[in-house]
């Protein structure tokens, strides 16, 4: 047998598809993977530690800047977490207009995280570009809601800052319309792609019992056939009253995962067509006092944010801040699964295993 | 026209030896290696101004095409090639190898009858040389046939030999 | 005879003969690569516009008329940037490397026929030097990624040498089979001997041929050695400035050279009815470099073990197969009735038909037993993209209107109004308001008033936070400055700056203001 050397390669933290500032440390055979070594933490910046000198209130922009392609889905876990706290009763009203920027959201981010795998895959930006496109019109939603495009700061403690604007349904109703067409043109621009097929079929095999035993979730979790979703495991906020399905994978490939996404973004645009038939008038937001002073203890609440189980951790102690806060981030808890996914394969491989995982690192870090 | 091709042969002869005698001396074998396909390039310079222009494209094709660079891809698979061969194991041997091909080289050259040919070359040579190879009663049809089916049985063995299992 | 060859003959009556032979060549050169430069341009516009409009994007439009000097723009861009070489590369070979990958694409052109007597030097083993100059570019490549000093650059090198290798022999096998047809290596008479295009008479071979050719081109779904995703940007990572400009040069030269192989071999060359000879060739190239990106458009890649695996057992067997049947044909019908054209277009839908059968990844048959259906599906949508009116804007001259609560840049702070009750700093979650009052006749008098915009959040609290109506968002979405300390606004700039409030926190406000722009506006109703 021929005595071959392993080759070190360094991808990152600079490198056009470690999806921001991550960086693998790579060992090859040739262009076979035998180790991977994720190295994160380059953008950390405390904000754990940061937020409990901060009013609970004050708190709210910042889980905005934990993951920045879902950050409705924070605010939404962070403010279910100090209600549970305080003992907080939310009108319906609000109930619901979380529940359709959340699963508005969830489209928004799943797109991102379909575009980018695109890309990974060696796609030319034109799927990337596609779902830019009706991510752009989520957007435009959220900004005639908050004010804001990106870092929305759109939920408050007791409910949402604002009611919608009566334009905001008209464009809603149109956008939940059109939106199947698009995910149907994507099935047809890629699910029978053979060279996505071939890219993705049975590559970074994830074994339902590891994915449980690594403790992953989301559509990571999901793709390996475990029907895992908290939405309906342990239903928050008025998720009880939606019809909706989990879609699970079969294999728990990359294709898997990337179904996934796909069909829960079916299943989302049915939600916010359910949200949007029963939405009641009403109050938006519960009176809560100007300076919250939740008593003492500590509470877990969790959602099913676009990555996966999404909790926000709080202890409080009486006074203005909590005295502890911690988030578990499904970002790097599925990222820790990388290496076990990436040994075997190609170096291609691994960018889109990678992508298929989706992380956002501003979460992984925090 | 005879100045130009007197010109043009002796500015490829010149490099010719030049670079094949870089290809000796130069350590790094990266680069030496280059050299060698400057080598085989100037001999299909010289090819082109003896009127044998399918033997230069064949040269080229052949040599730079694929021999050189099936070299260059070993010896990028090749470790510390900035240090060359370490081993001088063979010296002795390859020298006195040398030495039987260089007697044996000079002895041919002194003792073929070199004369100039006088005819024009024949053009198109493509046509020709097919006829040298197929035609009927001299041609080199069986084994041109043999050496074809040997060369794809190489190639399907390789694709069975790597196929997945 | 080519046009190099009467130039020649003219100049010997009058020069001695070197010069006769060393001018035309000369000349040659720099005719041809003022001309190649032209078209590459041309490429690099269609191309940016033509993917632009595939992703419905507006394209690069600024530079001259509809972005038509983009190109120039780019070459004057990248002439100007400073010329780095890695520490630890070869430096000579790093200089060379370059050159090498750039003569090649250039040196076919020299029989490429642009019309019955356009041609430069018509050699009667045309086709044969194309074949044997095009394997040179590879070693450009080559010498690119070992002298970087790179690990994606050696890593590219290595995929190139495996994919230029394995690529080139479906290439010429099917070559071959037009050579068959034509019975000539000459380029001038292969286009002659076209009186039905050989696309037609060589379906199976056009195939194999264009697939070979994009991954000779390095163009998707075979970009491997560029491959952005993974390797970063492969052999010319470590390139930049005029030595980057020139491996881009190559790139392109290289396609309109692949073009133009394509259209003489297969699409008739220069024959056309009504227009002039060489703009019929010219409008093939460019049908087959609209072809290629728009395949670059719509396919991902492949992967470095699926692509030598389609060269090897699928291209490779196909081809040796066309060229069997070829072969058979042509003892059987010499001629090439038109008649064949049926059965060779039945024979090349059920051999891709039988061979897609046997691809399979992952233990199971999955990818390409539908013959390829996925991707011609896939290329079906973005052709109808290219339709389709483009997302994007054209941003100083047309701005979009945000919505009436959008939270802008900066702060408008009304001073009638204000109380200085501080609520808004100390509602603020990073601390950047500065406020500081003093007793006046009716309660407090603001006296000094700072806020640090480069650390604004512009998540809204303060405004929320206000009891007297006196802090508002701004609308507005500009904002660069050089300096920090220009970020940090005070009070006479509050009072001075220009008032577009948002009606952020106060719903009133929000019936006057200007609709927002949506890209999916709700429909009217009726």
């Amino acid at each position: 047998m021929l005595k071959t050397e392993p080759i070190m390669i360094n991808f990152g933290p600079q490198h056009p598809s470690t999806h921001g500032v991550f960086r693998m440390r790579v060992t090859f055979d040739g262009e076979v993977i035998v180790d991977l070594e994720p190295i994160f933490g380059y953008l950390h910046r405390g904000i754990e530690k940061l937020c409990e000198s901060k009013t609970y209130t004050q708190i709210i922009p910042y889980t905005d800047r934990l993951d920045y392609l879902a950050s409705m889905s924070n605010n939404f876990a962070y403010v279910m977490a100090v209600e549970k706290l305080a003992g907080i009763e939310i009108p319906e009203r609000a109930q619901y207009l979380r529940v359709i920027v959340a699963e508005l959201q969830r489209i928004a981010s799943h797109l991102i995280a379909v575009g980018g795998f695109l890309n990974d895959l060696g796609a030319f930006f034109t799927p990337f570009m596609y779902m830019f496109r009706e991510r752009e019109k989520i957007l435009d939603l959220f900004e005639m809601v908050c004010g804001q495009r990106l870092t929305y700061n759109y939920m408050r403690i007791g409910g949402v800052s604002h009611d919608i604007p009566p334009e905001f349904l008209p464009a809603l109703k149109r956008f939940v319309d059109e939106m199947p067409g698009y995910i149907d043109e994507y099935d047809q621009l890629l699910a029978e792609n053979e060279i996505v097929l071939a890219r993705s079929k049975g590559v970074g095999v994830l074994p339902a019992d590891l994915a449980i035993n690594a403790s992953a979730s989301g559509p990571v979790l999901r793709g390996s056939g475990v029907r895992w979703d908290i939405r309906r495991a342990d239903p928050y906020s008025i998720y009880d009253r939606f019809e909706f399905e989990i879609p699970v994978g079969k294999m728990g490939d990359t294709y898997d995962r990337y179904w996934v996404r796909i069909q829960e973004m079916r299943q989302s645009v049915r939600i916010v067509r359910q949200a949007m038939a029963e939405l009641p008038q009403g109050e938006v937001r519960a009176k809560v006092p100007a300076t919250l002073r939740p008593p003492q203890g500590e509470v877990y609440a969790r959602i099913e944010s676009p990555r996966g189980e999404l909790g926000f951790y709080l202890v409080g102690d009486d006074s203005p801040h909590p005295y502890r806060f911690k988030v578990r981030a499904p970002s790097l808890i599925n990222l820790t699964l990388l290496r076990d996914l990436c040994i075997g394969w190609k170096l291609a491989d691994a960018i889109a295993i990678l992508g298929s995982i989706d992380i956002v690192l501003a979460e992984v870090d925090r | 026209m005879e100045t130009g091709i007197a010109i043009s042969f002796w500015i490829l002869a010149a490099v010719m030896v030049a670079s094949a005698l870089a290809v000796v001396w130069l350590r790094d074998i990266f680069r030496a290696a280059l050299f060698l396909v400057l080598c085989f390039f100037s001999v299909a310079g010289v090819f082109v101004i003896l009127g044998a222009d399918f033997l230069a494209a064949a040269q080229v094709l052949i040599y730079v095409g694929a021999i050189a660079v099936l070299i260059i891809f070993a010896i990028m698979l090749t470790r510390e090639t900035q240090r060359g061969s370490p081993s001088g194991r063979f010296r002795f041997i390859a020298f006195l190898v040398g030495l039987l091909f260089l007697v044996t080289v000079t002895l041919v050259v002194v003792s073929t009858d070199w004369h100039a040919i006088t005819e024009i070359p024949a053009e198109p040579t493509t046509s020709s040389l097919a006829q040298a190879l197929f035609s009927g009663e001299s041609g080199f049809v069986l084994p041109f046939e043999i050496a074809a089916v040997l060369l794809l049985a190489a190639i399907i063995g390789a694709i069975v030999l790597v196929r997945e299992r | 005879m080519g046009v190099l060859e009467q130039f020649q003959h003219w100049l010997l009556g009058y020069w001695p003969s070197w010069a006769a032979y060393l001018v035309p060549a000369i000349v040659a050169f720099l005719v041809l690569s003022s001309f190649i430069l032209l078209v590459v341009m041309a490429f690099i516009y269609i191309e940016r516009r033509g993917v632009g409009r595939f992703q419905v994007r507006l394209g690069p439009n600024r530079a001259g008329p509809l972005g038509i000097l983009q190109p120039v723009a780019d070459a004057i861009k990248v002439l100007v940037k400073e010329d780095i070489i890695p520490s630890r590369g070869d430096r000579r070979i790093h200089w060379l490397a370059p050159i090498i990958a750039f003569m090649p694409a250039l040196a076919i052109f020299a029989v490429i026929p642009f019309g019955p007597r356009a041609i430069f030097t018509d050699i009667n083993i045309g086709i044969l030097y194309i074949i044997a100059i095009s394997s040179l570019g590879v070693i450009g490549v080559f010498m690119a990624g070992w002298a970087s000093g790179n690990k994606y650059s050696l890593v590219s090198a290595l995929r190139t040498v495996a994919q230029l290798i394995s690529y080139e022999i479906p290439l010429m096998l099917s070559i071959a089979g037009v050579l068959i047809i034509s019975g000539s290596l000459s380029m001038v008479s292969i286009v002659e001997a076209q009186s039905i295009p050989f696309i037609l008479l060589q379906p199976l071979g056009f195939l194999i041929f264009f697939v070979a050719a994009t991954a000779e081109l390095n163009r998707t779904p075979f970009d491997l050695l560029e491959a952005e995703s993974e390797i970063v940007a492969g052999y010319h990572t470590e390139y930049s400035g005029m030595k980057f400009s020139l491996f881009y040069l190559a790139e392109y030269t290289h396609a309109f050279a692949i073009s133009a192989i394509v259209a003489t071999l297969f699409l008739s060359g220069w024959k056309g009815p009504f227009l002039p000879p060489a703009l019929w060739l010219m409008i093939k190239v460019f049908l087959v470099f609209i072809v290629l990106f728009w395949a670059r458009s719509t396919l991902p890649r492949l992967r470095v073990d699926q692509l030598m695996g389609f060269a090897w057992k699928g291209l490779f067997p196909l081809a040796l197969l066309n060229l069997f049947i070829t072969a058979a044909e042509a003892i059987i019908w010499p001629g090439f009735p038109w008649q064949l054209l049926i059965l060779n277009l039945l024979i090349a839908a059920l051999l891709i038909v039988l061979w897609s059968g046997l691809f399979r990844v992952a233990g199971e048959r999955v990818s390409f037993h539908r013959y390829g259906r996925g991707i011609a599906k896939g290329m079906a949508l973005t052709f109808r993209h290219l339709f389709r009116r483009p997302i994007t804007v054209q941003y100083p001259e047309q701005r979009l209107t945000p919505a009436p609560r959008f939270r802008g840049n900066l702060l408008v702070w009304d001073e009638e109004r204000c109380n200085g009750c501080r609520a808004c700093a100390r509602a603020c979650p990073v601390s950047i308001i500065d406020i500081e009052t003093k007793k006046g006749d009716k309660g407090l008098i603001v006296e000094t008033l700072e806020i640090d915009f480069g650390r604004c959040l512009f998540c809204g609290l303060c405004v929320e936070a206000c009891p007297v109506a006196a802090l508002f968002m701004s609308r507005d979405y500009e904002q660069a400055s050089y300096f920090r300390e220009s970020l940090v606004v005070k009070k006479e700039q509050f009072i001075a700056a220009e008032k577009r409030p948002s009606a952020y926190a106060y719903p009133d406000l929000e019936a006057e203001m200007p609709p927002q722009t949506l890209l999916a506006p709700p429909k009217e109703k009726g």
